[in-house]
């Protein structure tokens, strides 16, 4: 029995990291065209590092995606508070919206803002794919940050108020940080949305501001190149960053 | 005597049409135990909402340390909450929880920890300052919210139902520990309840609230043994309730009928008048109950059965409750009585049998009248 599970476990594993693993292996395999293995290299890296373009294209993704994130954060906390605070006739209209929108397929998200951008005539690029960056993450934030206000009990503010804090005191000590690890979350939720997105991004850009996931696909198209495999094994890396320092402000938390 | 620490006069709190507060005037003295004592919905919590400051009073006013409270925000008023959900902040370990009253007035920091590990040893926290509030059982939060709310030396302490998530045994601990602290602290307490037996042990005065109104404010003994109503005497523990109509008054004796019987009542005169219809209270506990049989067999006992001329029924069923055992019985007009019987010390064994004929007595004076109320 007992091997039977660790044969069960190894298979999810391996299910899950031998494609990750694969990957990471052979951006260090010094071959270029064959999967054999001939021995360890950093070829790629440097490769990498002098392909301009390629660089080019993932830190356009950076810029995007933190400038995405930021406005989405912002727009969705200060919705996801109005949507809470007040009651007013198209509360629960907008609150609809949000989740149809979080649910709705990139595409169909895509192609609705290019008719609209080229209906307003505005010329695709960073403006327009932020705008649409924004559009994709926003619903994200405000949900997420929603539910944390939700559980949010008025009693604390109360309790806090009876200890003797004034209203400054309560917003300083009691609801920002209470709040800050869903905003934090809803940025970081943004960030990697934005980050990845191709769909989007290929309908919304323009051909003067080309985004990494773009990059790599047509890089693909024109032959596979091991500094793609450097470059992912980069981007994972930088995922996993992520998804720690979120478990970390999670951790906080609770 | 020395100014009331808390004064309500004529306070009434009203939600649109609903009146949760109705006219409410109360003193509460330095150092007493006060408790709140009402069913649910009765608008206990609504009270010390109002004292604390969460809530604004439609009419009267609210007076501690003999000042008007009209207006003033909650964290200026010199009163602290433990919140029935405690309200422990999530975000803050246990010591950080405590010292947040601290912090707010500006204490420095020595002073600050001082004062908390002095108030985490009061309620025998002392180990757990730094733990995290989400990491500690029901009872040691309860103690938490306590301890948060004494380090601030509030002139008064306000409790909303503070043992109710508790079990039963911790909540039995938890209030000999309250009325302790109280005592040692000097503290006033002003503390909220549904639970009669917990406002008796703890309290000095109970104030039992209906309907946003006090029903009578007295000491828990007064309150069990004359009650000032009906609805104080039915909620404070079970009661027999006879009505009854007034048919003598000659001197201190009182003559009511009772179930067809003339019952000497021993009422300060000019109470009642002939003609008056009354409710007759009793406990059931108060009650002594003999079997007919045993009565006729038994010369003494029929002798000491007492001058209140009995009443005679049958036993319907008996209920077993641990220490005692009641009995309920059909009185032959109808009524039905309930009374409470000790087992005899060498005797584990219910001594009454469903369809026994009894009769019932009481202590001349154990009774308590009231004024006939449908
Ligand atoms: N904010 C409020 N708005 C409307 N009605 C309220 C509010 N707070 C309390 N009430 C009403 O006032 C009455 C008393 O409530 P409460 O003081 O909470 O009772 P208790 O604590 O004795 O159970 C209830 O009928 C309740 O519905
Ligand atoms: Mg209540």
């Amino acid at each position: 029995m007992k091997w039977l599970r660790r044969i069960y476990i190894a298979m999810v594993l391996g299910f899950l990291y031998i494609p990750l693993a694969v990957m990471v292996v052979y951006s260090f395999n010094a071959s270029r065209f064959s999967m054999d293995w001939k021995g360890f290299s950093g070829e790629w890296y440097l490769q990498l590092w002098n392909n301009t373009g390629l660089l080019t294209a993932a830190l356009n993704s950076l810029v995007v995606a933190v400038v995405s994130a930021t406005l989405s954060t912002v727009l969705g906390t200060l919705i996801a508070f109005t949507l809470t605070r007040w009651r007013f006739p198209s509360r629960r209209v907008i609150g609809a919206t949000l989740f149809v929108m979080m649910m709705s397929p990139d595409i169909v998200i895509a192609i609705s803002l290019l008719v609209l951008f080229m209906l307003l005539g505005l010329p695709l690029g960073f403006g327009t794919l932020v705008l649409a960056h924004v559009t994709l993450c926003l619903p994200f934030v405000a949900i997420v940050v929603q539910g944390k206000l939700h559980g949010f009990d008025p009693v604390f503010i109360e309790a806090a108020r009876d200890l003797g804090a004034g209203d400054f005191a309560v917003f300083r000590y009691i609801v920002v940080p209470l709040v800050t690890p869903a905003v934090l979350a809803g940025w970081l939720l943004s960030f990697t949305l934005s980050l990845d997105d191709v769909v989007i991004s290929f309908f919304t850009t323009g051909p003067t501001f080309e985004v990494l996931p773009l990059r790599i696909y047509s890089m693909v198209r024109l032959g596979f190149k091991p500094e793609i495999n450097a470059l992912c094994t980069i981007m994972m890396a930088i995922t996993s960053l992520a998804v720690i320092i979120a478990y970390r402000v999670f951790k906080e938390e609770k | 005597m020395a100014e009331p620490v808390l004064e309500l006069r004529g306070v009434s709190k009203r939600y649109g049409e609903a009146v949760a507060v109705d006219e409410v005037s109360l003193t509460v003295e330095r150092g007493e135990f006060l408790t709140i004592l009402g069913p649910s919905g009765c608008g206990k919590t609504t009270v010390l909402r109002l004292i604390a400051g969460f809530e604004q009073p439609s009419a009267g006013e609210i007076v501690l340390e003999g000042r008007s409270m009209a207006g003033v925000p909650p964290e200026r008023r010199a009163v602290n909450t433990v919140f029935q959900s405690y309200a422990l902040f999530p975000h803050m370990n246990v010591f950080d929880n405590v010292a947040f009253g601290l912090r707010m007035r500006g204490f420095a920091p020595t002073e600050v920890r001082r004062r908390v590990l002095d108030a985490l040893r009061l309620v025998h926290l002392e180990d757990l300052a730094t733990r995290m509030v989400d990491r500690l059982s029901g009872g040691q939060q309860q103690r938490v919210a306590i301890a948060r709310a004494v380090v601030n030396e509030p002139a008064v302490l306000l409790l909303d139902e503070p043992l109710s998530a508790l079990d039963y045994r911790l909540r039995k601990r938890m209030q000999i520990e309250l009325k302790h602290l109280q005592r040692s602290l000097g503290i006033t307490f002003v503390l909220v309840t549904h639970d009669q037996e917990e406002a008796f042990s703890m309290s000095d005065r109970v104030a039992v609230m209906n309907q946003g109104r006090i029903a009578q404010l007295d000491t828990p003994t007064a309150i069990y043994e004359t009650p000032a109503n009906l609805f104080v005497a039915r909620f404070v523990g079970e009661i027999n309730v006879l009505p009854g109509v007034v048919v003598g008054c000659v001197e201190h004796m009182t003559h009511v009928e009772v179930e067809g019987r003339v019952i000497p009542l021993s009422t300060p005169p000019g109470c009642w008048q002939v003609g008056n219809k009354v409710h007759v209270l009793l406990r059931p506990e108060d009650l002594r109950v003999e079997t007919l049989r045993d009565l006729d067999e038994d010369p003494e006992l029929r002798a000491s059965f007492g001058r209140v001329p009995a009443l005679l029924g049958v036993v319907e069923e008996t209920v077993y409750k641990g220490a005692t055992y009641d009995v309920i019985l059909r009185l032959d007009s109808g009524t039905m009585l309930t009374a409470t019987e000790f087992f005899n010390e060498d005797d584990e064994t219910v001594y009454f049998r469903p369809g026994d004929r009894v009769a019932v007595t009481w202590v001349q004076g154990w009774e308590t009248v009231l004024a006939y109320a449908p």
